[in-house]
């Protein structure tokens, strides 16, 4: 323990009472320098005891915790900013429209993976070619990727590129969802004549039994299991009313039809009920003149 | 090397700092108001309201400053551990 030194006590000073107009200078600091000349004391270890100073103490070590403690904050809000800036940029890049890119853009890249591939190719064959091919469109993607956090353009160029960015994405949406629409409604027809056949086998009870097992193992989603109960009500509704699956398809094929959707899939369903219900009625026909024709001969020899 | 701050030799600080200023304050407006009186007593008329208009508008700069360095210190004695902490940055 030793005595204070001037200078610090007039630093020390200078931080507890900033002001330095002419009345702080004449009065306060003067008196106040008084009291922290005898308030300061030095400690040679960081552990020094307390008690020969007596009475409430505050030590420099707490104040450098106290800083320690906000840089610390300030890193860690940091931290979560950047964390944050990685999430989002993982959402992008992940996203269903992470490989999406501009038409022109789309363009470019892929007459750079031609080319790459061109010289690749005739260096090293065709799995070095899809190497190169893939890592120029990785190459085209990561600037992107990059623009999209760094890069912050003016404002009316940035707007007019959201826009764009949402007219296209608003395209790749509707024809997802037409190809969505699609496979689904493909799914609902195979999906349907199994229903007839589980119907035709077992009972009901038994097959809903099977989707709640599903529904609770997490295998199947609700929406599937919805989905899975509509087609057993259609095809346990159409059983009772004497109503075929090609019936059904035909059904759905002029709903669709009437509502203005043009769904190949149903279509190829339709022309493939449609040539077999004709190829059965021309069987029928056949096996019905054939029937007749004996019915005729067997008359001809009674008579 | 730990430097340490006591807070009880600080708190008479602010204490003596408070008290003196308040005592020049309250001196100040006592000194005006008896000299105010002896002028106007003296001299009824323009000068002696010269006299006195110059003197008020000196206990007034004085005044404020006073009743500023009152509020500072009180403020300092209520957040006694805030102010030390503020002066310890300068040492940590």
């Amino acid at each position: 323990m030793r005595d204070a030194k001037p200078a610090d006590v007039q630093l020390v000073l200078d931080m507890l009472w900033p002001c330095n107009c002419w009345f702080c200078r004449l009065l306060t600091k003067r008196i106040l320098s008084r009291f922290v000349r005898r308030a300061l004391v030095y400690e040679a270890g960081p552990h020094a005891p307390e008690a020969p100073l007596g009475g409430e103490v505050m030590a420099s070590q707490e104040v450098d915790v106290v800083r320690e403690l906000r840089e610390l904050k300030a890193t860690t809000s940091e931290l979560k900013s950047a964390l944050a800036e990685i999430k989002a940029l993982l959402a992008d890049l992940t996203g269903p429209y992470s490989y999406y890119r501009p038409k022109e853009e789309a363009e470019r890249v892929q007459q750079l993976a031609v080319s790459a591939t061109a010289t690749e190719g005739r260096a090293e064959g065709p799995e070095a070619g899809a190497q190169a091919q893939s890592q120029v469109q990785a190459q085209a993607r990561a600037p992107r990727a990059v623009e999209g956090v760094a890069a912050k353009p003016s404002a009316p160029r940035e707007l007019e590129a959201l826009a764009d960015i949402l007219g296209e994405a608003s395209r790749v949406v509707k024809e997802e969802r037409s190809v969505l629409a699609g496979v689904s409604l493909k799914q609902a027809v195979s999906l349907l004549r199994t229903a007839y056949e589980l119907l035709k086998l077992y009972p009901k009870s038994s097959v809903e039994r099977m989707l709640e097992l599903a529904e609770q193992l997490r295998v199947l989603s609700k929406d599937e299991v919805a989905i899975l109960r509509t087609t057993l009500n259609i095809a346990e509704q159409s059983l009772k009313e004497d109503i075929t699956p090609e019936e059904n398809t035909m059904l759905m094929y002029m709903l669709l039809k009437g509502v203005g959707v043009k769904e190949e899939s149903i279509e190829e369903e339709v022309v493939r009920t449609v040539l077999s219900t004709m190829s059965s009625i021309r069987r029928a026909r056949k096996s019905g003149l054939a029937v007749e024709g004996g019915r005729a001969s067997a008359g001809e020899e009674q008579s | 090397m730990v430097v340490r701050l006591k807070l009880e030799e600080l708190r008479r600080g602010l204490v003596v700092v408070l008290a003196c200023s308040a005592c020049l304050f309250a001196s100040l407006i006592a000194c005006f108001a008896l000299v105010s009186r002896a002028v106007l007593t003296v001299m009824l008329d323009l000068t002696g309201l010269v006299i006195m208009l110059s003197l008020g508008a000196l206990v007034v700069y004085v005044g404020v400053y006073a009743l500023l360095v009152v509020v500072d210190a009180a403020f300092a004695l209520m957040n006694l551990k805030h102010f030390a902490r503020r002066g310890l940055e300068a040492c940590a």
